[in-house]
């Protein structure tokens, strides 16, 4: 079985299992153990978890709309 | 005596070499690649003679001066060039590899000179030697990229030149240091620099020519151009704001552009762009910490990415493409050395603990913390955490572990081996390096100009770097395939060059033809032709409007009184009535 990108569909409950227990680990130990942010007037807890997540998915978000203004097709230049 | 001591400038003993490699019998060109860059690197650690100077029309010229800042570029260098020769052994044409050894004496020699003639000598010795490297990759755009290549550096070569001849008329030094900030030659300086280090408006560049160069092509491309801008920045530019705001555009454009793109070279190329991005703003911070960061990064990125640009090279050597799309097959089964030194280079680009990367970007990112930029310190951290999108995790994916695609079914699984000798010990000797910083930071530490007090082996630090790989790992997986390459390309500022200026001056050929057909028209046409008579007859100089001679007069004048004799006396001819015949009466 694939998906419409082509890629084989499968089940890997055991891996979605390890990310949970992965960023449990994380969350958990950014409370307990720090790191605090190093800047004092930023969020002390979990400021690590936060900007990774925050920035780079508004990064990812930022990239699809510019792929629809600016993704062209591969001949694009040839033609020109 | 200077034509002796020149022997000692590495620089030079590269450009001469280069230009000779070509000549030399097979034996004798490998020889060289093999022995060279390591006795010049043991060279230049063992110096112990003074700066070597010269005087050129009047200008006191410093040849060769070792710093330590220069000293530490110019061994990463040399390693780059070892390396890379190495790898080029296997394909490269000794047309590249003297261009490359060329290439390398200039950066090298930037980087151990001291003043502003030198390095513009240099500066554009490798912008003619790296056009050769792009032509030499013989890919169906190189030629035309290569021009394109060629036309940004000259531009920045003239504006450096304007810039150190406003410097010189203005009776500034023209010792390489700390310029003074404000006045035309600073930015003109500034932006000479700048266009070499991919800084907007022209940050495609990178992305337009280097992979359009061979497989070791590349690998040297990658290496200089954009370190040594970096490095004239750091010893000239340390502090300027304007860097900020530029480095962090480069950063977000780089992460952006590598997600869009579908050829895994290219993909690197625009992570180029943003660990740049990533050392321009610490330069322009410009903290003793930020600017030991800058250099500690600079080396562990010129390692890293050039083990990654090996591993990419191997592939396109075997399948002729780096189009994400053709490749997925799995590779790393079939090549488990290249997979190990790739993963080795994509972990030290992320910073995975005890890589490179983990030692030097934490020092640029605990810099700006201590500087207390908390805004400039969450887009760097971002910008840190994003490389998982471009070299990190996405090439590595692409290239080695992306299932089989509809574009590449099983049956059509591209067939690719490791490389072998000279190529493969390139390639290890690359990763090894990038674990050998690091698992030992304190000997880069050490090279760094500004005491280093930095200590990235604690717990807090490892966990933090931790969980930002997690999260953005995390994040990768899930958006893996919404981000899986199209075939298509993305729109850059090269459009205004390659389309719109084009567009512009083709309207503009077109208007200037029109206009001048028109006038040929009306020229030629029978109304024009009819004002022309009546000016040729009215005109000024026209037939009626001359003075005429009195003898032509008198002439004239006995012609109609004859006529009208004539005429008298044929009319009173009877029955001939001329008059008659000529006015009806």
């Amino acid at each position: 079985m694939r998906d419409h990108f082509g890629f084989r569909k499968g089940s890997d409950t055991s891996l979605r299992l390890l990310w949970v227990a992965l960023a449990a680990l994380l969350v958990g130990a950014d409370i307990i153990w720090t790191p605090h942010s190093p800047v004092s007037y930023l969020p002390q807890i979990g400021i690590y978890l936060l900007v990774t997540l925050g920035g780079t998915g508004a990064v990812l978000g930022v990239t699809l709309l510019l792929k629809r203004v600016l993704c062209r097709r591969e001949d694009y230049y040839v033609e020109r | 005596m200077l034509s002796a001591e020149v022997l000692y400038i590495p620089g030079v003993v590269l450009i001469a070499t280069g230009i000779l490699l070509g000549f030399f019998p097979a034996w004798l060109r490998r020889s060289c690649i093999i022995a060279l860059p390591p006795v010049l690197l043991l060279h230049m650690w063992t110096f112990a003679g003074g700066d070597i100077q010269a005087s050129w029309l009047g200008y006191h010229l410093t040849l060769l001066h070792m710093s330590s800042t220069g000293l530490l570029f110019a061994s990463v260098f040399m390693v780059a060039l070892w390396a890379g020769s190495l790898f080029a052994l296997q394909d490269g044409s000794p047309l590249e590899l003297g261009a490359a050894f060329i290439y390398a004496g200039g950066a090298i020699g930037i980087c151990l000179c001291a003043d502003w003639i030198t390095l513009f000598c240099y500066w554009e010795l490798m912008a003619l030697s790296s056009t050769l490297i792009v032509w030499c990759g013989r890919q169906r755009d190189s030629w035309r990229a290569g021009l394109r290549y060629l036309l940004i550096h000259l531009a920045g070569g003239v504006a450096l030149l304007a810039g150190i001849g406003a410097l010189a008329a203005g009776g500034g030094s023209l010792e390489l240091g700390a310029l003074q900030p404000g006045g035309y030659a600073y930015w003109l300086i500034l932006a000479g620099i700048l266009l070499n280090a991919g800084a907007p408006p022209f940050s495609f560049w990178i992305a337009d020519a280097y992979p359009q160069a061979s497989p070791s092509g590349m690998v040297f491309l990658s290496a200089f151009t954009t370190k040594t801008a970096v490095f004239v920045l750091i010893t000239a530019f340390a502090g300027e704001a304007v860097l900020i705001p530029l480095g962090i555009y480069m950063a977000f454009y780089g992460i952006i552009y590598a997600l869009l793109e579908q050829d895994v070279r290219r993909i690197l190329a625009y992570s180029i762009v943003n660990q740049v991005g990533f050392m321009l703003v610490a330069v322009g911070v410009g903290t003793p910490d930020t600017l030991n960061g800058a250099q500690a990064h600079a080396v562990a990125h010129i390692l890293y990415k050039m083990v990654l640009l090996m591993g990419a090279g191997v592939i396109m050597r075997s399948l002729g493409t780096t189009k994400a799309r053709e490749l997925g097959g799995q590779l790393w089964r079939q090549m488990p050395w290249t997979t190990a030194c790739i993963l080795v280079g994509a972990a030290a680009s992320m910073g995975v603990p005890f890589t490179s990367s983990f030692v030097t970007k934490s020092v640029v990112l605990s810099g700006l913390a201590d500087a207390d930029m908390g805004f400039i310190w969450v887009l760097m951290l971002v910008c840190s955490a994003a490389v998982v999108f471009n070299a990190g995790g996405r090439f590595p994916w692409l290239t080695l572990f992306a299932p089989v695609t509809a574009a590449t079914p099983e049956a059509e699984a591209p067939e690719v081996t490791d490389p072998k000798g000279l190529a493969f010990t390139a390639m290890l000797a690359g990763a090894l390096l990038c674990l050998g910083i690091g698992w030992m930071p304190a000997t880069l530490y050490s090279a760094l100009p500004h005491p280093a007090t930095y200590h990235p082996y604690t717990f807090s630090h490892i966990l933090e770097q931790v969980q930002i790989l997690a999260a953005a790992g995390a994040l990768f997986w899930v958006t893996r395939k919404v981000f899986y390459p199209a075939a298509t390309i993305t729109l850059d500022t090269d459009w205004f060059l390659r389309v719109a200026a084009l567009r512009g001056w083709q309207n503009f050929s077109a208007a200037i033809a029109a206009t001048y057909a028109r006038v040929i028209e009306l020229m030629t046409s029978s109304r024009m032709r009819s004002y022309m008579l009546i000016f040729i007859l009215h005109g000024p100089r026209g037939i009626l409007a001359r003075s005429w001679y009195t003898g032509s007069i008198a002439l004239w004048v006995a012609v109609m009184l004859a006529s009208y004799t004539i005429l008298y006396n044929l009319n009173a001819i009877p029955g001939l009535n001329v008059l008659q015949h000529l006015f009806g009466r």
